[in-house]
């Protein structure tokens, strides 16, 4: 498990090409008229003093950041999904999204060792895992802290499922774990991926 | 049998000297059996009690009744302190581990400056128990921020 504060990124992330455009966002979000708004070239970021910021880009991608305590994680995540999946609405953005949840914090209770057992590695730096029809998972090191990133699907309970398989350690399981009938491969070879620290 | 039980039947022997103590023990078993969801329940709500009840409240207490004059092991108190700080390197509360483990040491050490440690690592803990707090407030807020945004997306 992920432990002390992080933060929790969750997007979705259009399948389909889709254009927006940022201006006639704040119309039609006016419930976020209270947090401060301020646009890049292509996003525009709605932001609270409480680690909360929502953006949204020009090609339709639905992001909500949070930096908080890493405790009650399927709480936070169900609500980050309500509240996209209504943004969404509100935009009438037309097309399948899938689900990008990415979780930044420091290990406590062995994650590392838990991964490092179950596929025989000394040294954890970066693990990515492409297969068809199942999530791309990728973890990363940065010293203590560790980034777990679960793509590709778009059923918010089977991420839940697949990031609870990570931090359990069960990554195999993964693997075995089908989560959409959209071939996310088209783009990516089948390839299992892993560098070791050297 | 605990101690209790064994007063209520004395007191109820003591009124009604007619009824042996197998009737009695039957009857108080009879009662248990008739409310055993009850008894679970409480047991589950104490059990969850506890644990909620963190290793620096703990120690906060055992100091309290060192206060008030009741002493507390040696080595009950660095067991607690101990654990606290496996808490705080679990966090990643690298400095609070730090001063609880000078503590520890402080506390070991035997040239009789024990009360002082003492009251240095009820300090610390207490900096601690308030960040803790502090915290969960914040990650509280964050939350109720949540649900009040998407409240008034509907």
């Amino acid at each position: 498990m992920l432990q002390s504060k992080g933060i929790i990124s969750y997007q979705l992330i259009p399948i389909e090409k889709l254009k927006v455009d940022l201006m006639k966002i704040e119309a039609s979000l006016n419930f976020l008229n209270n947090l401060k708004t301020y646009y890049t070239n292509d996003w525009i970021i709605f932001s609270s003093a409480e680690n909360i910021r929502i953006g949204i880009s020009t090609t339709g991608i639905v992001d909500i950041s949070i930096y908080i305590e890493l405790t009650r994680v399927k709480e936070i995540i169900l609500l980050l999904y309500k509240l996209t999946t209504k943004i969404i609405s509100k935009l009438h953005l037309d097309s399948r999204f899938f689900i990008e949840l990415c979780i930044t914090g420091s290990d406590s209770i062995g994650l590392e060792p838990l991964i490092k057992q179950e596929l025989g590695f000394n040294e954890l730096k970066e693990i990515s895992f492409n297969f068809d029809y199942t999530a791309k998972v990728l973890i990363l090191k940065n010293k203590n802290e560790y980034t777990i990133l679960v793509r590709g699907i778009d059923d918010v309970t089977k991420v839940l499922q697949v990031y609870s398989f990570i931090i359990n350690g069960k990554i195999s399981d993964v693997k075995n774990y089908p989560i959409t009938e959209i071939n996310i491969t088209t783009a990516q070879t089948l390839t299992k991926k892993i560098l070791l620290e050297v | 049998m605990s101690s209790k039980i064994r007063q209520i039947i004395d007191i109820i022997k003591k009124e009604y000297p007619s009824i042996s103590k197998s009737e009695l023990e039957d009857m108080i078993g009879n009662d248990i059996e008739k409310n055993l969801e009850k008894y679970r329940t409480n047991i589950e709500l104490l059990q969850l009690q506890n644990t909620q009840v963190s290793t620096g409240k703990r120690f906060r207490k055992n100091i309290h009744r060192h206060k008030l004059g009741i002493e507390s092991s040696k080595q009950e108190v660095i067991s607690q302190l101990e654990s606290a700080r496996e808490d705080c390197i679990k966090k990643g509360q690298l400095d609070h581990a730090e001063n609880l483990t000078k503590d520890i040491g402080k506390i070991e050490d035997t040239s009789g400056r024990y009360k002082v440690a003492l009251l240095d690592s009820d300090t610390h803990m207490a900096r601690i128990l308030e960040e803790e707090e502090a915290e969960s407030n914040k990650k509280n807020r964050t939350i109720q921020d949540l649900k009040r945004l998407l409240d008034a997306s509907k």
